[in-house]
């Protein structure tokens, strides 16, 4: 299978001279959710913000399809078919849950716009009944199912999506999550960050494990969960829901 | 030949005399804004009010206005730098709490408010024609200019050094360390809670009584006074002087207000030299696009100006982010 | 009690209104307070004078007026143009100089830039202009009576109606369009927009083009109602802030609302405690507002 995201060595952080990410590679397949796992503070955030456009990159490479990311601003990464669904404030409050949806349809051909608006919206139930009201209104489990949505709404290759189970519910990160799987089959390619390590390798396909920003482990979530150096990471597993 | 070198040591001495006043009100800006990050656009409202306060007490009697009390210039001073730390002190207590671009305008509705007060209070301010005969320290030199500039120069200068000297004790004293951390962080402004709250506006009440005195200084060295003494374009100095000299370096302050006052001179005398009577007005508008420039390219090009803060900090912290 | 007050505070909110539309869009989207956008009603009032003086230099006659205005469409497309041009002003030194401010991230240092920005283009006007004042028409005109005392000139009653049509059009470009919707998502949360594909630069330049060019509508109108002159934009800088502030940071239907309501208490003080204490009711609205509900009265943001 070949990767559609190819990250290679990247170094980033948002000070000048002081990185959090050092050497850190990355690659993803359509169809193929990644696991991207570590303790607090080692990066894992901030590595798929930088390949969103969103902190400084200073060394290292990454493309998409084969064309390269880095010489791009955040919003054109998107056109190429990146989408980056934030942990936090990852939806427009002030603007009515269709208009977050629509932000991301305007960008696409007019054709067949409200369609693929509609679309978006039957994937997700919860939030299709509350299509009028302002995006603030809704709940955390919401929010994330819309800012999913949105990301969707964008056609993507690869989508990134950072602790999108953080502060949810087993039962809405069990929907959630079973949401991300299918949107994968559909031919997605997915970098799961996230602090809820058995959530995330019930569903991935391969996990890389990042510590100090840098690669630490990387293989199927069959071989990891008997790793003992995976085990060790997470002694005292901090709680899910603080940013890395 | 000796006269006209006298001309000249007067000419530099009055000149001297007046950067150093804006030096005064550049250094209370200074503290409220380079040590401590509060915004005030409004430093000609705090320096008309101090010039005002000062005249009221100062000069004798007048049919028809308040004030008149003839009292000592040391008063006049002292009650200058009370009357401008008060009204800060009721600015700041509504507007500091604020983000701080809102304290801009507030500030800049002050200056507006007091130039109303100056132009319509007449019975209190003399209204558009303003106040005259206010006392000159060395009136009794007055018919021997260079004794009489060297004088002036010698009185505002120790001010000035007074000013300057309370200021680099108080920046190097714990409450300085405090002002800084709470401009540099606003976590830590925040875990101090309401005594962060205190400190703003303590800083921001010392910043507007200094622009007080300097307004009294003004009021004292030139005789008299009047609403366009004060207009917006006085901001717009002492700032282009902050930010050209080095924002929170005291000692670059001075500098500024050199330097800035050394353009606004050679420029003035440029157009009275090279323009016809009729043409200077529009001429002399030109002068405020030049310092106008200076400004922004020193904000784009060395935003620490000449002289930048000597204690390592970070840069200033945007309050929005 | 004669309400002409009332009529004459509209007019001038009216006026105030598409200024303080430009502040309340700029404010939001760029996260400072342009103390330059009075001078953009300045500069729009100016351009359009000087655009209407070249065509009346060139077809050898004035712009004629259009009955019952003093003005004509002559004149109307010369203030579109200058519309045009102060957007692109307005542009210009954002480029040169805001947007590095705000890559930089010193937002506030951008506030006293704009400060200076402003001495330098309100100077510029006087050098190129002279301070005297100027007027787009010599044409005296008679207040046609409107009911309950109140009277009105064509003029006043034109510069209301565009108002009304011109910030409609605007509300409904930021419900209703995709460019208004990125507009209202850049002035929440940037950094967001951003990952969503929403090329922030460019919703930024069109604040400004559209920022520019309503504040040269505001100028033309108070260039007509009253006259141009240099300081004009200066001079209203403060009610702009107060009615943009009093409305709500972001909410066009606000600033229209806000406009009015200086307008009207501007009127009102001029009427009842005396025209020389008029520019301090934008003081005391902007105080009462920050103090009892500083979002203002259709403001969303905290």
């Amino acid at each position: 299978m070949s990767a559609a995201l190819i990250v290679d060595g990247l170094v980033a952080g948002y000070e000048p001279g002081t990185p959090i990410v050092f050497d850190a590679s990355l690659r993803v397949a359509p169809g193929e959710i990644v696991a991207l796992l570590g303790p607090n503070g080692a990066g894992k955030s901030t590595l798929i913000k930088a390949v969103a456009g969103l902190v400084p990159v200073s060394g290292g490479a990454a493309s998409l399809d084969g064309l390269d990311l880095l010489c791009r601003p955040a919003h054109r990464r998107v056109a190429l078919g990146l989408a980056y669904v934030p942990q936090i404030e990852n939806v427009f409050a002030t603007l009515s849950v269709e208009d977050n949806l629509a932000l991301a349809a305007d960008l696409g051909p007019r054709e067949g716009r409200r369609q693929r608006l509609l679309a978006a919206l039957a994937l997700f139930p919860d939030i299709e009944t509350r299509r009028g009201e302002l995006a603030g209104r809704l709940s955390g489990g919401q929010r994330q199912m819309l800012a999913v949505a949105r990301a969707l709404l964008a056609g993507p290759r690869v989508l990134l999506l950072d602790e999108p189970s953080a502060g949810l519910s087993p039962k809405i990160v069990g929907e959630l999550f079973a949401r991300i799987r299918a949107i994968a089959n559909g031919g997605v390619g997915v970098v799961l960050v996230e602090q809820n390590v058995r959530a995330a390798l019930a569903i991935a396909d391969r996990v890389v494990v990042l510590v100090q920003g840098r690669n630490r482990l990387e293989g199927t979530p069959a071989q990891l969960e008997r790793d003992p150096a995976l085990a060790a990471l997470y002694i005292g597993r901090p709680a899910s829901g603080v940013p890395a | 030949m000796s006269g006209s070198w006298s001309g000249w040591l007067a000419y530099a001495a009055s000149f001297g005399v007046m950067a150093l006043i804006q030096g005064v009100a550049c250094l209370g800006l200074n503290l409220q804004w380079g040590q401590t990050g509060l915004f005030n656009v409004g430093v000609a409202g705090f320096v008309s009010v101090g010039a005002y306060a000062s005249a009221l007490l100062t000069t004798a009697a007048v049919e028809g206005r308040l004030g008149g009390c003839g009292l000592p210039l040391v008063v006049g001073l002292i009650a200058a730098m009370v009357t401008a730390g008060l009204l800060s002190a009721a600015v700041g207590a509504v507007t500091l709490r604020l983000r701080s671009d809102y304290l801009a305008i507030a500030t800049f509705g002050i200056a507006v408010v007091v130039d109303l007060v100056a132009r319509n209070l007449t019975w209190l301010t003399g209204g558009p024609l303003g106040i005259s005969f206010i006392p000159r320290p060395f009136a009794l030199l007055a018919d021997r200019p260079l004794a009489y500039a060297a004088a002036s120069f010698a009185l505002v200068a120790l001010i000035t050094f007074a000013a300057y000297t309370l200021l680099e004790r108080l920046v190097a004293s714990p409450w300085g360390r405090v002002l800084r951390a709470i401009r540099e962080d606003e976590r830590a402004a925040a875990s101090l809670g309401k005594s962060a709250a205190a400190y703003r506006l303590q800083a921001f009440v010392l910043g507007g009584a200094l622009m007080g005195l300097a307004g009294a200084l003004q009021a004292h060295t030139i005789g008299f006074i009047s609403p366009e003494n004060f207009a917006a374009s006085v901001t717009f100095q002492v700032w282009a002087m902050l930010v050209v000299g080095g924002t929170g370096n005291n000692r670059g302050v001075l500098l500024g207000a050199l330097l800035v006052s050394a353009l606004w001179s050679v420029t003035g005398l440029a157009i009275a030299a090279g323009f016809p009577p009729e043409q200077q007005a529009r001429a002399a508008a030109l002068r405020i696009v030049l310092i106008g420039l200076l400004l922004s390219l020193t904000i784009l090009w060395r935003p620490r100006g000449l002289m930048g803060e000597r204690t390592a900090v970070s840069r200033h912290l945007d309050a929005d982010d | 009690m004669n309400l002409q007050f009332l009529m004459d505070g509209l007019v001038v909110g009216a006026t105030l209104a598409l200024g303080a539309t430009g502040v309340t869009l700029t404010y939001a989207n760029l996260r400072f307070a342009n103390f330059a956008h009075g001078e953009f009603l300045s500069w729009g009032a100016y351009l359009t004078m000087t655009l209407a003086g070249l065509v009346g230099g060139l077809s050898g006659a004035p712009l004629a007026a259009q009955d019952p205005f003093s003005i004509g469409m002559g004149l109307l497309a010369c203030a579109l143009l200058a519309a045009a041009l102060t957007g692109v002003l307005a542009l210009l030194i954002d480029v040169a100089l805001f947007r590095r401010l705000r890559q930089r991230g010193t937002a506030v240092t951008a506030v006293m830039a704009s400060f200076g920005v402003s001495m330098a283009l309100r100077a510029l006007l006087e050098a190129l202009y002279s301070t005297s004042p100027r007027y787009f028409s010599e044409e005296l005109q008679i207040a046609l009576p409107l009911g309950a005392g109140m009277r009105a000139t064509p003029d006043q009653l034109g510069v209301c109606a565009v108002t009304v049509l011109l910030a409609a059009g605007v509300a409904l470009l930021l419900a209703r369009t995709a460019v208004g919707r990125q507009m209202r998502a850049v002035a929440e949360n940037p950094s967001l927009a951003q990952v969503v594909g929403i090329d922030v630069a460019g919703v930024i330049r069109t604040t400004w083009l559209l920022g520019g060019a309503l504040a040269a509508v505001s100028g033309v109108a108070l260039g007509l109602l009253v006259q141009v002159r240099p300081s004009m934009g200066a001079e209203l800088l403060l009610p702009l802030f107060a009615a943009a502030i009093v409305g709500g940071i972001g909410s066009v239907p606000g600033a229209v609302v806000g406009g009015l309501v200086v307008g009207i208490a501007e009127a009102a003080t001029v009427r009842f405690i005396g025209a020389e204490w008029r520019a301090a009711v934008s003081f005391v609205l902007l105080i009462g507002v920050l103090l009892l509900r500083p979002t203002g009265l259709f403001g969303r943001r905290a």
